[in-house]
């Protein structure tokens, strides 16, 4: 059973913009899972189906087995929105007891908890102070506070570094970390890809409302069937040429190294059987890999036609 | 419970953040001074006799408790004696306490029957007539003649309204224009003429020529109800929350609170619950401070007084649903505020015109009357709500025949009616702010 489960789930709000066209995907326990997208591709409203903010036109949804739509399916849900508000009349303390209480957790409870989260994040100096008063990247570990508050299994975070200073980013990724080591389960939405890369252990991308990639870090990076060489000497122009032939596609990627993109993976044993026939030592070779950039780019790219 | 609970501490600290808890509670303290600064002297019962048996020649309006007016001196034409202890030779029964006798003699017995007309006329059957403009029934009325019975019925009537009671009245000879008037004193705070307040620690005083003790202090404490809870406080209570959904329902706050285990329209009841809760626990705390510095003060613990914090808030809570309802809709505070005084006013007014309508001010009004029936059916009956907090106070310090004779010329109240028409009102509308929140993506 997925921690998260989304089937076929379609968007179309009044006006006729389709958010979503049919979107599956499910988040095992314990996964970090990133949903990727470019602006307007429908990863906020993915999270507000899930979390019944927003009803689907089509499809079904559950957290945890249960069906969306029930709220005891947010009983074991922290969520962290893009642009959250806080009633500014609250301070960081009695905000955290608030939504703690919402979620049904006794003060007596929720209080140790929220004085550790807000030592966590870093605002343990202020915790009696008004909301109102704070900055942007305040609020921000604030909000990851709340969202961690109950102790949830299920992590939604919307931009959760949004407004953060490089520190406070590393701050958050650490405790991220943490919720992942304690087994927490982790939807992020986040543009910043470097993050992403660094805390996912799987991704979807998201464009015009399909799910056009999903898969480990690693399988979505790993170019296919491409592999980087590295000879005991210089790939000389003859040796290219020669490796062309017989694989395909090879080329000289400075020095000693060569890049083949070869038809099979079978091929792999063949490109070193005849480096070996020619006495041509082996010194590295591995997989080539794009970075989650690249794959981004590529994959949110518009087809010519649409783009026309 | 939790979540429920959760809600109220969040309505507290947001009317705390308004400031609207210190506007009343300012209200609350310059209340409470009032009333601990707050005196009578003594009833005295010959005083009070004195004064009954001069306003003899007097005979009084319609009187409305809640508005006594003053009229000038009409000019005596008896002579009394003055009061005594009953003599056995006065016919009079034994054993009632306080008993006092006074002896009146008018100038002729024709005046005595112009009096029993006069009284007669103030009777609410006649006024009834004059109302329904019925010539006839009046003027029959005004020519029948004065019986020996109606003769002792007006002295009676007017020493039981003075706050005597028992009263007893003989004839004396034959030519009905002498009386011996016996009263005793059951309630003496009910007794007119009586006494004197102090008010603001004695730094004002006013006899109480019009109204007794217990009149005095109902008055006082009705209009405390009536004009701080359910006049200048509403306002500013629906002022001040009128903001509730306006701010619960913006983009980024709602999902926090959305996110939780909390279904959509659970939220808005228990807001709404939070809401009224924190109203209701404002106004008990202000009626309670109130009756105990007027218990302290003068002796008189008014506990009734704090049950007036129940209809306050029911009466906010008729209005409050609208303001709730505009808020979502519109997701401004101010236009939600004033749709809930809107509403208030409408009530008010529809209520005005039915009244008029049915006392025929209007004359022939044919299809306006349903308009406005059908309004007034709708609309929340504020009004009557508000005539429990009279009932309520008079039943504490009113005997009950005074409490009927002062409270059976206020309108009598369907309770199953307006209550239920009110619950529909305001249930409606909250259901309303559930379904549009409930139907809508956030």
């Amino acid at each position: 059973m997925g921690a998260i489960v989304a089937e076929r789930v379609a968007k179309t709000y009044r006006g006729g913009v389709q958010a979503l066209r049919g979107v599956s995907l499910a988040v095992a326990p314990g996964e970090i899972f990133g949903l990727l997208g470019p602006n307007g591709a429908g990863k906020t409203t993915l999270v507000k189906i899930l979390l019944d903010l927003v009803r689907p036109t089509e499809g079904t949804t559950s957290l945890l087995g249960v069906p969306s739509s029930a709220s005891s399916a947010r009983r074991a849900v922290g969520y962290l929105p893009e642009d959250h508000r806080f009633p500014d009349y609250h301070t960081a303390t009695s905000a955290l007891l608030f939504y703690a209480g919402l979620s049904g957790v006794a003060p007596s409870q929720a209080r140790p908890r929220a004085e550790k989260l807000l030592d966590e994040v870093g605002l343990a100096g202020e915790s009696k102070r008004k909301i109102r008063s704070f900055s942007k990247g305040m609020k921000q570990r604030l909000g990851l506070a709340q969202a961690l508050v109950t102790e949830p299994q299920l992590l939604f975070l919307d931009e959760p570094t949004d407004g953060v200073d490089p520190v406070g980013r590393a701050h958050i990724r650490g405790l991220l970390d943490a919720q992942k080591r304690a087994g927490r389960t982790i939807f992020l939405n986040s543009h910043l890809l470097s993050e992403v890369e660094q805390l996912c252990d799987r991704v979807a991308i998201l464009r015009r409302g399909e799910l056009v990639r999903e898969g480990t870090i690693a399988a979505l990076t790993q170019a296919e069937r491409c592999v980087t060489v590295t000879l005991s000497q210089p790939a000389g122009e003859a040796l290219v040429a020669e490796m062309a032939a017989a694989f395909g596609s090879v080329r000289a990627a400075g020095g000693p190294t060569i890049e083949c993109a070869l038809a099979s993976d079978e091929q792999i044993d063949g490109v070193i059987d005849f480096l070996r026939a020619r006495g041509i030592g082996i010194r590295g070779l591995e997989a080539k890999r794009q970075s989650l950039e690249e794959v981004f780019l590529e994959s949110v790219a518009e087809p010519a036609e649409e783009a026309r | 419970m939790r979540a429920f609970l959760a809600l109220v501490g969040d309505s507290w600290r947001e009317a705390r953040d308004k400031r609207v808890v210190w506007v009343l509670s300012f209200i609350g303290f310059a209340l409470v001074f009032f009333f601990a600064g707050f005196r009578f002297s003594e009833p005295d019962a010959e005083r009070a006799l004195v004064a009954a048996v001069a306003g003899l020649d007097e005979i009084p309006r319609f009187r409305d408790p809640f508005r006594p007016s003053r009229r000038a001196e009409p000019p005596v034409r008896h002579q009394a004696t003055a009061p005594r202890a009953p003599q056995p030779e006065d016919d009079l029964p034994l054993g009632v306490a306080g008993m006092r006798v006074v002896e009146v003699e008018f100038a002729d017995a024709v005046h005595v029957d112009e009096l029993c007309r006069s009284w007669r006329r103030a009777r609410p059957e006649t006024l009834r007539h004059v109302a329904r403009q019925d010539r006839d029934a009046l003027r029959a009325d005004d020519q029948s003649p004065v019986t020996p019975d109606q003769r002792r019925g007006y002295f009676e009537a007017r020493l039981r309204e003075a706050g005597f009671d028992p009263v007893i009245v003989r004839t004396l000879g034959d030519d009905e224009r002498s009386f011996r008037l016996a009263v005793g004193v059951e309630r003496p705070l009910e007794l007119r003429h009586s006494a004197s307040a102090h008010l603001l620690f004695g730094a004002f005083s006013t006899d109480l020529d019009e109204q007794s003790p217990a009149e005095f202090l109902l008055q006082l404490e009705a209009g405390v109800a009536r004009a701080v809870s359910g006049g200048i406080g509403l306002v500013i209570l629906l002022g001040a929350f009128a903001s509730v959904m306006p701010d619960l329902l913006q983009k980024g706050r709602l999902d926090l609170v959305l996110a939780r285990p909390i279904g959509r329209a659970q939220l808005v009841l228990h807001k709404f619950a939070g809401v009224l809760l924190f109203v209701l626990g404002l106004w008990v705390t202000l009626f309670a401070a109130c009756c105990a510095a007027l218990g302290a003060s003068s002796g008189w613990w008014s506990f009734k007084l704090v049950g007036c914090a129940l209809t306050n808030t029911l009466v906010f809570a008729a209005i409050f649903p609208v303001t709730m309802v505009a808020g979502a809709l519109t997701r401004h505070t101010s236009l939600a505020s004033l749709a809930g005084l809107l509403a208030w006013a409408l009530e008010w007014i529809v209520g005005q015109v039915k009244a008029a309508m049915e006392s025929g001010v209007f004359g022939d009004v044919g299809r306006w009357r349903k308009a406005i029936d059908v309004a007034a059916w709708i609309l929340p009956k504020n009004a009557d709500l508000a005539t429990l907090n009279d009932r309520m106070l008079a039943d504490e310090f009113l005997s009950p025949a005074v409490a009927a004779r002062i409270l059976g010329e206020t309108p009598q109240v369907d309770w199953w009616y307006a209550g239920g028409t009110t619950a529909l009102f305001s249930g409606t509308f909250v259901l309303l702010t559930c379904l549009y929140v409930a139907r809508r993506d956030w």
